[in-house]
C-alpha cells in the first residue's frame, strides 16, 4: 500500500461508494492507526492478539458506522476509532465481552437507523446470533453473489465481472433466488426451533 | 402483480429506505396486522443479518491476517534495527580503540602487542648540525649516523670524546654501540650522560632495556624506578614494565 496520505473526507467517500474503493480505504485505515494495537495492549494490559482482535473489530464497527451515517466526521476518524477501540479494549480487560452477542456489530447497516425501530422491536437476541451459519448453506456462487451485492456495495455489473455471470440480469435473477433460498433455510430452522 | 409480489416489492423498497409516506404507514399497518407479512419482513432481516454476520467476519479475518503480517515486518524491522545498532557500537568501539591505538607512537610498529623491552632498539632521530671548523669531525658523525654507517660516525665522533663534557656526543656514541650490539660500549658511553643533560633519561631508557634483554632484571630496576618517579615521557612505560617484573 502506498504511504501517501489520504483525508479523512476521501476516506468517508471512498468507504461509502462501497466496492474495491471501499476495500482500499479499509485496508488504508488498519495500516494507519496499527499503532493502537500496541498502546492499547499496554494500557489496558491485554495480550497483543487481544488487542489486534479488538483493533479489526473498532475498524469493521467504524465502517458500519460510515454506512449507517452515525459518523459523520464530527470528530477525526483516528479519535473516532480510537475511541471505539478503547471501549472495547477494556471490555477485554473486564472479561465482560465474551459471551455477549454484540447486536450492534451484527445488524445490517441500515436497521440502525431510527426508521427501522418498527422492525428492532421484532428480532430476538437470540436467534440473531451465528445466522451467519445459513449463508453456508447456499452454494459458493450464492454466498460471494449476496457478499459482494448487500455486504461490500458491489453494482450488479461489477458482480457480473467477478463472478463470470453473463450479464447484470442474471446476477439480479440470481440475486433474488439466492436470496429466497437463505431465507428459507432461516424460516426452516425457525419452524424446528 | 398478485398481493405477494406487491408485499415483496414493499419489504424490498423498505430495506431500500425508498418509501413514500404513505407506503411507510401502509407497512407498518401490515406490520402490526398480518403475521405472514410480519414473518416474512423478520425472514427478510435475518438474511440480511446473516450476511452481515459473515461479511464482517469474513472482513474481520482478512483484518487479522494484515496484522499478522505487520507484526512479522515489524519484528523483522526490528531485527534490522538492533542489528544496525549492533554495527553501529561495534564501529564505536573498535573506532576507540583504533585511535587509541594509532596515537599512541609506542604502538605503531607491527611489534606493538610486544612488551618493550622485547622489542629491537631503534636507532633514535640524529643530532643535529654544528657551526664551527672544529665541528668538522662531528657534522661527519652526523651524515655517517644519518646514513646508519653506526662504525663510522663512532670513528667520527671518537675524535671528539676525549677531553670534552659533551652529553649529546656520549649518548650518541651510546646509541651507535647499541645499533652495533656493543652493549658494554654502549653502557659506558650512556652512563657518561649527565643527569642535567636532555638525553639523561633517554640514557636511562636505553640502558633499563638493554639490561631487561640481557636478563638482568636487577640492573634495570633502579634505573625504571627513576624514570618512574622522574620522567614525563618514560614514566608510565617504566612503570608497566616494573609491574610485569613484579
Amino acid at each position: 500500500m502506498s504511504n501517501k496520505k489520504i483525508p479523512d473526507s476521501e476516506l468517508l467517500r471512498m468507504i461509502k461508494n462501497g466496492e474495491r474503493e471501499q476495500e482500499t480505504a479499509i485496508s488504508y485505515l488498519y495500516e494507519a492507526y496499527y499503532n493502537f494495537v500496541f498502546t492499547g495492549s499496554k494500557k489496558n494490559k491485554i495480550s497483543i492478539e487481544e488487542a489486534q482482535d479488538v483493533y479489526s473489530d473498532a475498524i469493521i464497527t467504524f465502517r458500519n458506522h460510515v454506512l449507517q451515517d452515525r459518523y459523520r466526521g464530527e470528530a477525526k476518524i483516528s479519535t473516532y476509532i480510537f475511541s471505539i477501540f478503547s471501549r472495547r479494549c477494556i471490555d477485554v480487560f473486564r472479561k465482560n465481552s465474551t459471551n455477549i452477542v454484540d447486536i450492534e456489530k451484527d445488524l445490517p447497516v441500515h436497521i440502525e437507523d431510527p426508521s427501522f425501530s418498527a422492525l428492532k422491536s421484532l428480532l430476538i437476541d437470540e436467534e440473531i446470533s451465528h445466522l451467519n451459519e445459513y449463508l453456508h448453506k447456499l452454494s459458493e456462487t450464492c454466498r460471494r453473489l449476496l457478499l459482494d451485492f448487500y455486504y461490500w456495495g458491489y453494482s450488479q455489473t461489477e458482480i457480473a465481472e467477478r463472478l463470470q455471470l453473463k450479464n447484470p440480469h442474471t446476477v439480479a435473477a440470481k440475486k433474488y433466488t439466492c436470496f429466497q433460498q437463505l431465507m428459507k433455510h432461516i424460516q426452516k430452522s425457525g419452524d424446528e426451533r | 402483480m398478485n398481493a405477494k409480489d406487491n408485499k415483496q416489492i414493499l419489504i424490498e423498497k423498505y430495506f431500500a429506505k425508498e418509501l413514500e409516506v404513505a407506503e411507510i404507514k401502509e407497512f407498518e399497518a401490515l406490520l402490526a396486522n398480518d403475521p405472514d407479512f410480519k414473518e416474512e419482513v423478520k425472514a427478510h432481516a435475518y438474511a440480511r443479518i446473516s450476511i452481515q454476520q459473515e461479511g464482517n467476519k469474513l472482513l474481520k479475518e482478512k483484518l487479522n491476517q494484515m496484522g499478522q503480517k505487520i507484526q512479522q515486518e515489524k519484528g523483522k524491522r526490528r531485527i534490522v534495527y538492533f542489528r544496525a545498532i549492533a554495527a553501529v557500537f561495534l564501529v564505536l568501539i573498535s573506532s576507540i580503540l583504533l585511535i587509541k591505538y594509532i596515537s599512541d607512537p609506542e604502538y605503531l610498529d607491527g611489534k606493538a602487542r610486544k612488551p618493550l623491552y622485547e622489542r629491537e632498539l631503534e636507532a633514535p632521530g640524529p643530532p643535529g648540525l654544528r657551526g664551527s671548523t672544529y665541528n668538522l669531525s662531528w657534522n661527519q658523525g652526523v651524515s655517517d649516523y644519518d646514513k646508519g654507517d653506526y662504525q663510522a660516525a663512532i670513528n667520527s665522533w671518537q675524535t671528539l670524546s676525549k677531553d670534552t663534557i659533551d652529553s649529546e656526543l656520549w649518548f650518541y656514541l651510546g646509541a651507535c654501540n647499541i645499533m652495533l650490539e656493543e652493549v658494554d660500549s654502549a653502557h659506558f658511553y650512556l652512563n657518561k650522560v649527565e643527569p642535567a643533560s636532555f638525553y639523561y633519561y633517554q640514557a636511562k631508557w636505553y640502558q633499563a632495556i638493554l639490561y631487561i634483554k640481557a636478563g638482568n632484571q636487577e640492573a634495570a630496576r633502579p634505573l625504571l624506578e627513576i624514570l618512574k618517579s622522574e620522567s614525563r615521557k618514560y614514566g608510565s612505560f617504566a612503570e608497566d614494565i616494573l609491574e610485569t617484573l613484579n
